[in-house]
């Protein structure tokens, strides 16, 4: 079962052959992604309800909030998605250097993201709304808080994803680190997709 | 033919290989860890069933009979808590899930080790937190219902918070598993060879997996609720408890079918082994467990029936519940199938085994009741819910739990437990339990309220039994555990396979298991419960031989 | 399972190998189509803030949340790779937007469908003023 083609594979579980390996971990992440939708999802739900209950609520909450920046910042997350996805594209062709490159790219977007969001919230707790003074705030904060929390994580995997490629870790073989931290990335861009409009562009 | 130990001779398995402390702490060996999650959610259980004592002792005559209500609330509330997010979620899942899976599909471990011991260490975590929430009071139920829940308290927000660590253990041991029976099966075990039990933790794994973010939602909403204010479940800020319920039941309806798929899994290794006879429609039994799992996330408004939900919602989830019934009966049908004719030996995990099937019969039975929109409004919140719930939570999948126990002792230690303790044992655990709950469907359907502290003095008799026999039920299981466990250190030391099973699991070249389970995977080429048939006789693949199953989807 | 350094047609889990990756794991996508989409993202979310100031009525949110959608398909199907993916990952990723729906379906559908208020514990309380603090003027900061 085990064979020297698989020992010389960085990072392989000792009982797997690479392409289940890679099969196994690619699953798994999708497993894992499906748990997040549904964590979002909750508060998507809660959203749902409450705009149903009163939408003058969100319609008037929704004036404190700046397009400009959250048009921003969803063009800077869906230029990471590109940066990210022509990482894994580099590292599946072995190029480890521009990995490296593309993941830079990757996470300033991130860190640009993050900045916008901290004035974002800087400007509210000035205008006194934070506490939260009804739902619509309140789901205003948990929802960008959670998904800012998930951003400032994605920058940790992806340096840590960095750190192996700046090692010459990936080939043709092996890219499954980049692949699978790139699904995860591609789940907190698809979440800030949806938070744009609903939190920002009521009418 | 595996390596031995110098000096004692003994072969080395997976229990004597590496030896401290340490090598235990951070294994990530799938055996190991399932008897570190046994040997915590055992701890678990003996505390929580100390509190249900508790209660009952207080119940045992009306008006204040050991402390005041403001501790009662505190107790009934621990003990929920404990016993449903430390003992049996993880339940059997974690322990004999974590132990068998790779065994029976033929793999050397779970698809992500690490993950499995990182799973445990959250676990491990979870419970920390909710010992320190001890110490705070939580006097909200289980529950946690709103608005009650959200008065700034720091007891809830440990609580809660504990119980969101702890559904990450949940979350990733599910994920492991679905990866494992997905990728990791040896060649020739094709999903119509699949054990049962497995098939089982499949679709427990499913509903851990998509479920529990739920509740995380759900309790991190409590808790910021508590902290900062959010609002939507707040009625002062224009929020809803309802929505709350809703929230809190879409998970908790699933949970508990993480509880009891497992259990029927369990059930349906042993009953062949112990009748000598195939599972009776082992297809059906697939089908029913992977519709159980999806009708499951579609049901959880029965809880809300008296809430404030709206009509027709009300009768959407009502018809919807009782379609569950079907394929839980479909199953005990099944398990009455393969009794018949078959050749039967009373050793005592088929006397769990076959306890399970009666005792769930009831636990479903009066579900039906509760399912029913008209009797649910009599019911909802009395003693009669408790007895239902405590019929298939402990009749079922407690049961089910040292059904499994028993069975695979001799798997996990390479030794036997005392038979005639054991035997004896069940029977106080039997009637103990019958004698706790049976009032409790009387007392219910008189309309005494359940986590009441105090009632009238008419309702005293039934409690008075009710208490008696509790303590009955934990003397059973008193004698279970010391059985177990003097078992597990001193017990006899037993030839492989005490029982005959023709399972995968039983097959290891070592027994116990050694570290690495197999050293060439096996090739399967018969399905595990060919008993008294002709060799290579394979009930289902024969049908689908042409379809050609896969062993790597 | 396959052997090691050949490219097999299609893994157990049914999601391919390209013929032309000689080494291959999964699909390798030409990185011009990466950019066309990247362009489609682009265009939808400036389609996103001018749909925002039409009003459609009921359709706003439909709008508003199929545009979101159109955009989440780019990123899931070529972004993600799903539209080379098997069944069993397809399965995996669809069933938890499916059961979402359910979910906020079914709590919208409850919320529709009550007439009237409920009152707490048999009390008809009056509902709370609710705090909605308007913005000094209109256009935000």
């Amino acid at each position: 079962m085990s064979s020297s083609a698989q020992t010389q594979q960085p990072g392989h579980f000792h009982h797997f052959e690479p392409e289940q390996a890679y099969a196994a971990s690619k699953f798994g992440m999708w497993l894992f992604l499906a748990t997040e939708l549904l964590l979002f999802g909750g508060l998507f739900c809660a959203y749902a309800v409450f705009y149903n209950r009163n939408h003058e609520l969100f319609a008037e909450g929704s004036k404190w909030l700046d397009w400009r920046f959250g048009a921003f910042n969803t063009v800077v997350l869906l230029f990471s998605s590109f940066t990210m996805v022509r990482a894994v594209d580099s590292a599946q062709r072995g190029d480890n250097k521009k990995v490296v490159g593309w993941l830079n790219l990757t996470i300033i977007c991130a860190a640009i993201f993050m900045v916008v969001k901290f004035f974002e919230y800087k400007a509210k707790i000035e205008h006194g709304l934070f506490p939260p003074p009804n739902i619509y705030f309140g789901l205003y904060f948990t929802m960008t808080a959670l998904h800012g929390f998930h951003v400032l994580v994605g920058i940790g995997l992806l340096q840590w994803v960095k750190s192996l490629a700046k090692k010459g870790m990936y080939s043709t073989t092996y890219y499954t680190p980049v692949e699978v931290s790139g699904l995860y990335w591609h789940l907190v861009d698809l979440i800030w997709i949806y938070l744009f409009p609903l939190l920002y562009l009521i009418h | 033919m595996g390596a031995y130990a110098q000096g004692s001779g003994e072969q080395l398995n997976y229990i004597n290989c590496e030896k401290g402390f340490w090598s235990w702490w951070m294994t990530i060996d799938h055996k190991r860890l399932g008897l570190m999650y046994l040997v915590s959610i055992l701890t678990f259980f003996v505390i929580g069933g100390v509190a249900a004592l508790l209660v009952r002792a207080e119940l045992y005559s009306h008006g204040k009979t050991l402390y005041n209500a403001d501790t009662y609330n505190i107790i009934f509330s621990l003990h929920g808590i404990i016993m449903i997010f430390l003992f049996i979620v993880p339940g059997i899942p974690a322990t004999l899930g974590n132990f068998l899976l790779p065994l029976m599909v033929g793999a050397k471990d779970v698809a992500f080790p690490k993950l499995n011991r990182l799973s445990f260490w959250i676990y491990v975590l979870g419970a920390a937190v909710a010992f320190c929430a001890l110490f705070l009071r939580v006097d909200t139920g289980w529950t946690f219902y709103t608005p009650y829940s959200i008065q700034n308290r720091w007891g809830v927000i440990t609580m809660t918070l504990a119980a969101f660590i702890l559904g990450f253990s949940s979350i990733l041991t599910g994920l492991n598993f679905l990866v494992t029976i997905h990728k990791m099966r040896a060649p020739g075990m094709t999903w119509n060879r699949l054990p049962l039990f497995v098939w089982a933790l499949y679709s427990a794994s499913i509903l851990q997996v998509v479920a529990t973010p739920v509740i995380g939602i759900t309790l991190l909403l409590l808790i910021l609720e508590n902290v900062m204010g959010v609002g939507v479940f707040n009625p002062a800020m224009g929020g809803d408890p309802v929505l709350f319920q809703h929230f809190f039941w879409f998970y908790s309806h699933p949970v508990v079918y993480i509880m009891i798929l497992p259990a029927f899994g369990v059930i349906n290794e042993i009953i062949p082994v112990f009748a000598r006879k195939p599972i009776f429609g082992y297809r059906a039994m697939v089908i029913a467990s992977v519709g159980i799992a999806a009708v499951s996330f579609m049901v959880w408004g029965h809880h809300m029936f008296v809430a404030g939900m709206s009509n027709n919602t009300r009768y959407i989830f009502s018809f919807i519940t009782f379609f569950v019934a079907v394929p839980t009966a479909v199953k005990v049908f099944n398990w009455v199938g393969t009794l018949y004719k078959g050749s039967i030996s009373w050793d005592s995990p088929m006397l769990y085994a076959l306890s399970f099937v009666f005792l769930f019969l009831i636990a479903g039975t009066t579900g039906i009741h509760l399912a029913t929109l008209a009797t649910d409004a009599h019911y909802h919140d009395t003693y009669f819910v408790v007895a239902h719930f405590h019929y298939t939570i402990q009749g079922g999948a407690v049961i089910g739990l040292y059904a499994g126990l028993h069975y695979w002792f001799p798997l996990m230690f390479g030794r036997m437990y005392n038979e005639k303790l054991a035997k004896i044992a069940w029977l106080i655990l039997f009637i103990g339990f019958n004698g706790t709950f049976l009032p409790q469907f009387l007392l219910g359907m008189e309309g005494m309220p359940r986590r009441y502290y105090d009632y009238p003095v008419e309702f005293e008799p039934l409690h008075k039994i009710s208490s008696i026999f509790a303590f009955f039920n934990g003397l059973g299981y008193v004698l279970v555990l010391v059985n177990l466990i003097h078992g597990a250190f001193k017990g006899k030391k037993c030839e492989r396979n005490p029982w005959g099973s023709l399972s995968l699991e039983w097959q290891t070249p070592q027994f116990p298991p050694a570290h690495d389970n197999w050293e060439t995977i096996p090739v399967v080429t018969d399905w595990g419960y060919s008993y008294n048939k002709p060799a290579g006789y394979d009930d289902h693949a024969q049908h689908s031989a042409s379809k050609g199953g896969s062993t790597h989807v | 399972m396959g052997a090691h350094g050949h490219s097999t047609a299609r893994l157990g889990d049914g999601s391919l190998l390209t013929e032309d990756a000689a080494e291959g794991l999964g699909h390798i996508v030409d990185q011009k189509d990466y950019l066309k989409i990247l362009i489609y993202l682009l265009i939808l979310t400036v389609l996103t803030v001018v749909a925002a100031r039409i009003d459609f009525g009921f359709f706003n949110k439909v709008v508003a949340l199929g545009i979101a959608s159109l955009k989440a398909y780019f990123v899931a199907s070529t972004f993600m790779h799903l539209k080379f993916e098997g069944k069993l990952i397809l399965l995996y990723a669809i069933y938890p937007v499916v059961l979402l729906t359910i979910f906020i379906g079914s709590l919208v559908g409850d919320e529709m469908d009550r007439t009237h208020p409920r009152p707490l514990h048999g009390v008809v309380a009056e509902p709370p003023p609710l705090v909605i603090p308007r913005p000094p003027n209109s256009a935000g900061h």
